[in-house]
């Protein structure tokens, strides 16, 4: 939207204010101003001249001596439309002219030039260096309407005389501002100059030039004024069909009308607010929207099939030829404004081609109707035709500004064009009055919901300045409140819009801040919260550092990896065809974040708290699955944790515990993992080797093994017996960069914090001192080190046995090749007493007895 | 040649790619056969000797001889190559239930994204004036992510190109105010609730546009909130994050689920720059969360975390928050 400072002067007085104030108010009090853009920058520089002669120097260029009053200068010339004897504006070098029009090119400096042997001063500019319109075709000759009298702005036309500013005869230069449309969405009567004059006379206190609500038919005095206008019946009937969405439509048929073009100051105002322009009487409807907000239009009359005017809906597959030159097909939901043989309008959105206004038009129809603001926004979006109008419509308008528009263009097209008058009276149908608001409202509430102490008085004026009108009723602070036509559409209708009115009339900046008061409780804190928390800290810590990935997953290379589609979320307008579903796990992202880093650094540690998505929800761990919980949840969301590791160091582990040939990426993160689960659980985590190979559907079961998973160094996590998470090695051939032994871990966090108990009871210390003994078995290279510690904590009690250590595993010689042998260490001691070398001995012998059923032996 | 000399050679050269055991065997078969001096080749040459009928004849059966064998030999050889990498892995097996203490090798210290460096210093805030922590589905009902919220069917905001659909006719949630409906619904006033999360818009990705961002949401009910206490709840907020009073100011701005609804801004280094919408919460989200809205009244508001994180770091490009790169995320070391 583009608001002209000359044209909202018309209707209310803006002396004393600053571009910048106004600009300010309308941003505290209406809505905020993008930015303010001057206009007509050359006009302060221009002066008026009289054309002394015209001499050719050589083709389409002249030199043209000029008066300006007190001194005559030469200037060159190739404009076609400049006489001896007319008036046209010079700007000396030193001035500016217009070169292109937009904000990036700030108008450019006039220099003195020589031109064909001959030295120009200046320039006679067009009305497009000017900046005053679009017009390129000549240079502005000065004749009639330079100035806004005829808008009835009280202004006197000064004739224009040699010597003379430009701009003591064409007006100052204007002030634009522009306001983004989405800012006035819910504001349908700001969509013209005069919604923002009443805005600014209630801000300033500054009374309404032209009273225009005073048309408007919601009241006597509007009904009597529309019945007086016109003395003939009219030969037009207006009939809107049921269910046509139409809710108003008016019509007056004017005659005496010739096809001028419009004066300069139309056509300066509709240049400024951004309008084409074309001849009198189109651009004259196009002024009338932008002057009081209501789309209106114009027919030829001669080009109409007399008699009824219909609004009905279209017939599906009705052919509709706009005024854009475009034939659209229609649909039964499109509503059109149709003569007894075609479609001539589509409703309040466009005019049709064949009754639109030409070279020979002499009568005109003039239309002022108001549409459903959902069906036209449906049916602007359909045909992709989003209009002036439509965008008028879509807002909700009131169908009482109907007559605004009917007023406002023949008045203006009778001061314009002294031959025109009104045929015969206005004819019309209002199939849907909307009813008067009232509101009820006590200033009580609207003080308490702003926090402010304003008196009864003061809030009574400020909704009388907006014509909202208070009637106090019985009891006291208890008012009814009537909303005027134009707030009354969608905008304004409960209480508490009229603390919005009240406060923004009053100006936010005066309200002072309230500490509450207010019952004093704690805030709960959900266990995932805390948990992320301290895991993140934790990973931090050790060197980690997070990312953020993309909930949307490529469903094809989740696939390759074994992360099947099935379950997953499926978009119906993806950004991407690689982005059609919502991730499941998230590993892929991962893999893909490693591998990108992998191109810069060979050390990487990187965590990522998201969400896997998938359509099953499974009901296990519904409770914990929010910091709230949830109702109805739309898809089933598992909170995930994945870590990703890579190093630059070898895959074996020499300085470990115990030290080991190969893995140690993997026995890196295993650690890690097993560190965070103690953290946060208090639980000792395990690895499950996978049962078999089969792949699920559900990137929830962590019981198989993916395709990116190295088959020999891959495990499933538990904690409690419940299958926490995966820990794996990226298999040889997913990364594309150089990186190898990459790890890769994905824990769901509600399973992890699933069964945690808050509090841990303390264990008593024992205070008798603890044995140890170590032993070496030998067994076969591929069976785990699980099975040998099974045997042992079959085989020696619970309560004495205080921790059983891996020292050493070793292969080769003596050894025979499938065979190894694993060092343990097992320190022992009881509550109540120190074990006797009996006790210990028993112990050994049971151990080392055994090793043989179980294809073990001990090594010496 | 013969149509039985072609087919015996055919034979012998499957028989052989077939008992193939390793990757230069097969390679020696495909010249043996396919080379440029190979058995087949050889037969290509004869071709010339016959009569223009049986070269016809002949040359299609040799054409389809050559692509089967080419075709075995491709299909062995994927074979040989994924058994290759199966024994090498198999060789590369280790004991995952050995309990191995090892350390990670990291570059520096680990860090924080700065979304949730930022994302926690406003939870802390909030935590300190009695607020909440919550959060919901990124997956929405339409119902809590606009109905709820005061956003009837019809209204643009709804229109299926600002969101990301599912099959399932349920959306990526479009704002955190979606977890203002799930609260109000779940808990029982007076309530003082913040809800940081992740948000969807149907948006091109490029420097400053992101599908992908992430809000916090803020909400108060309580008897008698007001636009004042609003005030003071930012201005707090402000005051804790720059540590010092600042200039602020309310003006209004449409939003269906608040009213009066306002766009707060902050004077920031000579000019004034939007930082959240907020408002007093409509009467009839109350409502649809139950709430009586003749007792209780509240207040809202929404604040853009990525474009927060944006400023206060002074990232140019929106990618980096979501694009894994070590090399920006190395950077928050600390702040």
């Amino acid at each position: 939207m583009r608001i002209s400072r000359s044209w909202l002067s018309d209707f209310v007085d803006l002396t004393g204010l600053s571009n910048d104030d106004y600009a300010e108010l309308i941003t505290t009090r209406v809505a905020e101003v993008d930015r303010l853009e001057p206009v007509a920058l050359p006009v302060s520089d221009a002066l008026v001249a009289l054309v002394k002669t015209v001499t050719p120097l050589r083709a389409n260029l002249n030199k043209v001596l000029l008066s300006l009053g007190s001194e005559e200068v030469v200037v060159v010339c190739g404009a076609e439309n400049c006489h001896p004897g007319s008036l046209v504006p010079f700007i000396p070098k030193g001035g500016k002219v217009v070169v292109v029009t937009s904000v990036e090119n700030p108008p450019q400096v006039v220099t003195e030039r020589e031109i064909s042997g001959t030295l120009s001063v200046g320039v006679i500019p067009s009305e497009f260096e000017l900046g005053l319109t679009g017009d390129h075709a000549g240079v502005l000759v000065l004749g009639e309407g330079l100035n806004v009298t005829a808008a009835s702005s009280g202004l006197s036309n000064v004739p224009p005389q040699p010597g003379m500013t430009l701009a003591q005869v064409v007006g100052e230069p204007d002030c634009v501002l522009v306001i983004d449309n989405k800012s006035l969405t819910h504001r349908p009567d700001l969509w013209g100059h005069y919604g923002f004059a009443r805005e600014l006379s209630a801000i300033l206190g500054r009374p309404l030039r032209m009273t225009a609500d005073d048309w408007a038919d919601d009241t006597d005095a509007g009904l009597k004024r529309l019945a007086a206008l016109g003395s003939r019946e009219s030969q037009w009937k207006i009939a809107v069909q049921p269910n046509s969405n139409c809710r108003r439509f008016m019509a007056l048929e004017l005659e005496g009308l010739s096809l001028t073009s419009s004066p300069l100051w139309l056509r300066r105002r509709l240049f400024s607010v951004g309008a084409g322009v074309r001849n009198l009487i189109v651009d004259l409807s196009n002024y009338v929207m932008h002057d009081i907000g209501q789309p209106n239009h114009v027919y030829d009359a001669d080009l109409l099939v007399p008699g009824t005017i219909m609004v009905r809906l279209a017939k599906e597959g009705e052919k509709f030829l706009g005024l854009d030159d475009q034939e659209r097909t229609l649909r039964a939901s499109d509503v059109v404004i149709a003569d007894q043989k075609q479609a001539v309008a589509l409703g309040g959105i466009l005019g049709g081609k064949e009754s639109s206004v030409c070279q020979t038009t002499k009568r005109v129809l003039l239309e002022s109707a108001n549409f459903e603001p959902v069906s036209v926004r449906l049916t602007a979006k359909h045909h992709q035709l989003r209009t002036d109008a439509s965008n008028r419509f879509e807002k909700s308008q009131s169908p009482y500004s109907c007559p605004l528009a009917i007023w406002r263009f023949s008045e203006l097209l009778m001061q314009l064009q002294k031959s025109v008058k009104i045929a015969s009276k206005v004819t019309q149908d209002f199939p849907q009055k909307p009813k008067p608001i009232m509101i009820p409202v006590t200033t009580d509430f609207i003080r308490r919901s702003l926090g402010v102490s304003l008196d009864d008085k003061k809030i009574e004026n400020i909704l009388s300045s907006l014509r909202l009108t208070p009637r106090r009723e019985k009891s006291p602070c208890e008012y009814l409140v009537s909303v005027p036509y134009y707030r009354a559409t969608r905008d304004i209708s409960i209480p508490e819009d009229l603390v919005e009115e009240v406060g923004r009339i009053y100006g936010y900046e005066n309200v002072p801040e309230q500490m509450p008061l207010i019952e004093s409780s704690c805030p709960r804190t959900y266990l995932a919260y805390r948990v992320e928390t301290q895991l993140r800290d934790a990973l931090v810590g050790i060197g980690f550092s997070e990312t953020y990935g993309y909930s949307f997953m490529d469903a094809v290379f989740a696939e390759t990896l074994g992360y099947p589609r099935t379950l997953a979320v499926q978009l119906m307008n993806p950004i991407d065809v690689n982005l059609e579903y919502m991730r499941t796990s998230l590993v892929p992202g991962m893999i893909r974040c490693v591998n990108e880093n992998g191109r810069h650094t060979g050390n990487i540690a990187l965590f990522e708290f998201g969400r896997g998505y998938e359509t099953e929800a499974s009901k296990s761990h519904a409770s914990l699955r929010f910091r709230a919980p949830i109702n109805r949840p739309a898809a089933f969301e598992r909170r995930l944790l994945c870590l990703g590791y890579v190093s630059s160091q070898a895959d074996e582990g020499e300085a470990c515990l115990p030290p080991v040939a190969k893995g140690v990426g993997f026995y890196a993160l295993l650690s890690v993992l097993k560190r965070l689960a103690l953290l946060v659980t208090g639980e000792e985590l395990i690895v499950e080797p996978f049962a078999g190979n089969k792949l699920s559907n559900s990137a929830s079961n962590f019981s198989c093994l993916r395709n990116w998973m190295h088959p020999y160094r891959a495990t499933a996590l538990t904690l409690a017996g419940r299958k926490i998470g995966t820990l794996a090695e990226v298999q040889p051939g997913v990364f594309d960069t150089s990186i190898s032994h990459g790890v890769i871990s994905e824990i769901d966090i509600e399973l992890l914090m699933e069964g945690m108990s808050e509090v841990k009871h303390f264990k008593p210390i024992s205070r008798f001192p603890e044995s140890f003994f170590e032993m070496s078995v030998v067994m076969d290279a591929v069976r785990p080190y699980r099975e040998l510690e099974r045997y042992v904590r079959a085989r020696v009690s619970q309560q004495l046995l205080r921790k059983l250590e891996v020292m050493a595993v070793y292969t080769g010689k003596p050894l025979e090749a499938n065979e190894k042998s694993i060092s343990i260490k097992l320190v022992l001691g009881a509550q109540d007493r120190t074990l006797g070398g009996d006790e210990l001995s028993s112990i050994q012998a049971a151990l080392v007895d055994g090793l043989g059923t179980e294809q073990f032996s001990l090594r010496v | 040649m013969s149509v039985e000399t072609l087919a015996k050679l055919k034979q012998t050269a499957l028989d052989l790619v077939g008992s193939a055991t390793d990757l230069r065997q097969l390679e020696a078969l495909q010249v043996k056969f396919l080379g440029k001096k190979g058995e087949l080749t050889a037969l290509l040459k004869d071709l010339k000797s016959l009569s223009d009928a049986e070269r016809k004849k002949v040359g299609a059966l040799l054409n389809d001889t050559k692509a089967q064998i080419q075709s075995v030999l491709e299909e062995k050889e994927s074979l040989l190559v994924r058994e290759h990498a199966q024994r090498q892995m198999a060789e590369e097996r280790i004991d995952i239930t050995l309990p191995v203490q090892a350390s990670l090798l990291t570059d520096g210290p680990g860090t924080l994204h700065p979304l949730t460096r930022v994302q926690r210093e406003l939870e802390r805030i909030f935590s300190g004036l009695g607020f909440t922590v919550v959060d919901g589905p990124e997956i929405e009902q339409e119902y809590y992510n606009f109905e709820a919220l005061n956003v009837p069917q019809t209204h643009p905001a709804r229109d299926m190109q600002d969101s990301f659909w599912t099959v399932h006719k349920t959306l990526l949630r479009t704002h955190t105010s979606s977890i203002q409906a799930r609260s109000l619904e779940l808990m029982k006033p007076p309530l003082r609730i913040v809800a940081p999360g992740r948000c969807f818009r149907y948006e091109r990705v490029d420097s400053s546009h992101e599908h992908t961002f992430y809000q916090m949401e803020g909400m108060m009910i309580d008897r008698e909130v007001s636009v004042g206490q609003l005030i003071y709840f930012m201005k707090t907020l402000l005051r804790e994050i720059f540590g010092g009073e600042q200039r602020i100011r309310l003006r209004p701005g449409y939003f269906p689920f608040v009213e009066p609804g306002f766009e707060l801004d902050i004077w920031f280094q000579g000019r004034w720059l939007e930082l959240l919408p907020c408002g007093l919460v409509h009467p009839k989200v109350l409502e649809y969360g139950g709430i009586d809205s003749k007792q209780w009244s509240g207040f809202a508001f929404g604040l853009g975390l990525s474009r927060l994180v944006m400023s206060r770091y002074q990232i140019d490009d929106i990618r980096y928050l979501q694009g894994g790169d070590l090399r920006f995320l190395k950077q928050f070391v600390s702040g």
